[in-house]
């Protein structure tokens, strides 16, 4: 279906109105639609649409919003504009601002699904590196930073078993 | 369920652990990251990938590939470097610098959903492999738009439903699945409109879900709606004017010589639903195929040059009589 507007693009909104009980359709490609000023929003008002929901749980929280992402140079009043984040590492970056909307969308919820080989590996890796500066730390007899090593490597290894367990 | 059920889907939306997502690249690194993706799928094997640089395709070329359910909408529309990996054998696609690094992409006409979920997995597991995807423990796979984090799957079913359609309840049954994470949407996904009665019901929601039970919840929304359909359709059969209306839609689609898109959704879910319930003798798939070359773009890319609307109209018409006649 093309645009009926620049009849160029495909049409991916389709906008039904009411008017005095006069019922008109449309249908337009995203470009004409926002040019035309149809919001998603409106044009998907019988569809719950949860894209269209995150711009609006962060604009309320406005301040702080010319914090930057060092990894991307984002602002995150460019991530509240459109509801999306520039890199991986936004989500550590803004993880303050943005838990509140991840919170109003998904409750408390934490990731249960698949966990990729490479994150696994990853993990493996940086126990690996603990361990060996764990083993420097106690020749060299600097016990505090290795009481500090032991405790991190149990905190990721009991967050692997809670992983595997549940 | 078989009479509703169209085809089946399953995405999956990854990205890179140390590039930024796609809208923070410029063209060049664009680019780059469209090579490095498209050097690791080549190298896998059990795959047969073709590649498609999409800036060099035409306008016509990349609708014609939306019409196919390929690409989506905006894949097409913003090509700038933009790629696809296609293994047609297996109904594989990866778009490359869409929303998200890669969208891999498994459809289905008849394979069962959790199938298709395998077959997508295991792709999946072998690009990790070579790519390392980004992930984090608490949000799982991390994702441009927060939407789609956790499993970062979308797994959806298109099915014709008429009954539902016409009844005015499918705006009942929008409401309910969206109660339960799931969501139902158009033809060619968000903000679409409902051609030919085919709607795609989706999960909505990823995170602190499995990928099991995205599927599960999936195909029990799916069989309660199949069977709703099937109680509402046949009431609709036994009805003498939809039988009219049934066949009188077989008869245009077989004479007429001008036929607009739309007007050919409406006649193509009539005479779908007959050929489901019985009363024509039409192979579904040979409709399912003819509607998507009946599309605007399929059409002017077969049709070989750049049609107006009448031509189309036309050339639309030619193509219906010629399949419905020497079926």
């Amino acid at each position: 279906m093309l645009c009926e507007n620049c009849k160029k693009n495909i049409a991916t909104t389709y906008l039904k109105q009411t008017v005095n009980g006069k019922s008109s359709e449309i249908f337009l490609c995203s470009e004409c639609a926002s040019k035309l000023g149809v919001t998603q929003m409106a044009s998907m008002s019988n569809f719950f649409d949860m894209d269209n929901m995150l711009p609006n749980f962060l604009e309320r929280s406005s301040e702080l919003s010319e914090l930057r992402c060092p990894t991307c140079g984002i602002l995150f009043s460019e991530i509240s504009k459109n509801g999306k984040v520039g890199c991986a590492d936004c989500y550590t970056t803004f993880s303050k601002r943005l838990m509140p909307a991840l919170s109003g969308m998904y409750g408390n919820k934490k990731h249960v699904g698949k966990v990729p080989h490479s994150f696994k590996s990853r993990e493996k890796s940086e126990c690996d590196v603990l361990k060996k500066q764990l083993e420097e730390a106690i020749a060299s007899e600097n016990f505090e930073k290795a009481a500090q090593l032991r405790d991190k490597i149990k905190e990721i290894e009991n967050k692997k078993e809670e992983g595997q367990n549940g | 369920m078989d009479k509703t059920v169209v085809s089946s889907r399953i995405r999956l939306a990854r990205n890179l652990k140390d590039t930024p997502f796609v809208s923070r690249l410029n063209p060049e690194a664009k680019k780059d990251l469209r090579e490095k993706i498209k050097t690791a799928a080549k190298s896998l094997t059990g795959y047969n990938f073709d590649y498609i640089d999409m800036e060099a395709l035409t306008t016509i070329q990349a609708g014609s590939m939306v019409e196919e359910h390929l690409i989506s909408p905006e894949f097409a529309n913003d090509r700038t470097g933009a790629g696809l990996l296609l293994d047609r054998k297996q109904n594989i696609s990866i778009m490359i610098n869409e929303e998200d690094h890669l969208r891999i992409q498994v459809i289905g006409q008849g394979e069962k959903l959790e199938r298709l979920y395998e077959t997508a997995n295991h792709l999946d597991d072998a690009l990790d492999k070579k790519l390392h995807f980004a992930f984090s423990e608490k949000l799982g796979f991390l994702t441009h738009c927060p939407t789609n984090l956790g499993t970062g799957m979308r797994a959806s079913v298109m099915m014709h439903l008429p009954g539902l359609h016409e009844s005015g309840l499918i705006n009942k049954i929008i409401n309910t699945v969206s109660q339960v994470g799931l969501t139902v949407r158009g033809l060619y996904g968000e903000g679409s409109q409902p051609g030919a009665c085919l709607y795609q019901v989706s999960n909505q929601i990823s995170l602190g879900i499995t990928e099991e039970d995205i599927l599960h919840r999936l195909l029990e929304v799916v069989s309660q709606i199949a069977q709703n359909e099937a109680v509402l359709r046949e009431k609709m059969l036994e009805n003498i004017n939809i039988e009219d209306r049934i066949f009188r839609a077989y008869g245009i689609l077989q004479k007429a010589r001008l036929i607009s898109s739309q007007e050919f959704s409406k006649l193509l879910s009539d005479i779908r639903l007959g050929a489901e319930g019985g009363l024509l003798n039409l192979d579904v798939n040979t409709l399912d195929e003819l509607f998507i070359k009946s599309q605007p773009y399929t059409l002017m890319l077969y049709g070989g040059e750049n049609m107006e609307i009448r031509r189309r109209d036309m050339k639309r018409a030619e193509l219906i009589r010629q399949t419905l006649n020497n079926k």
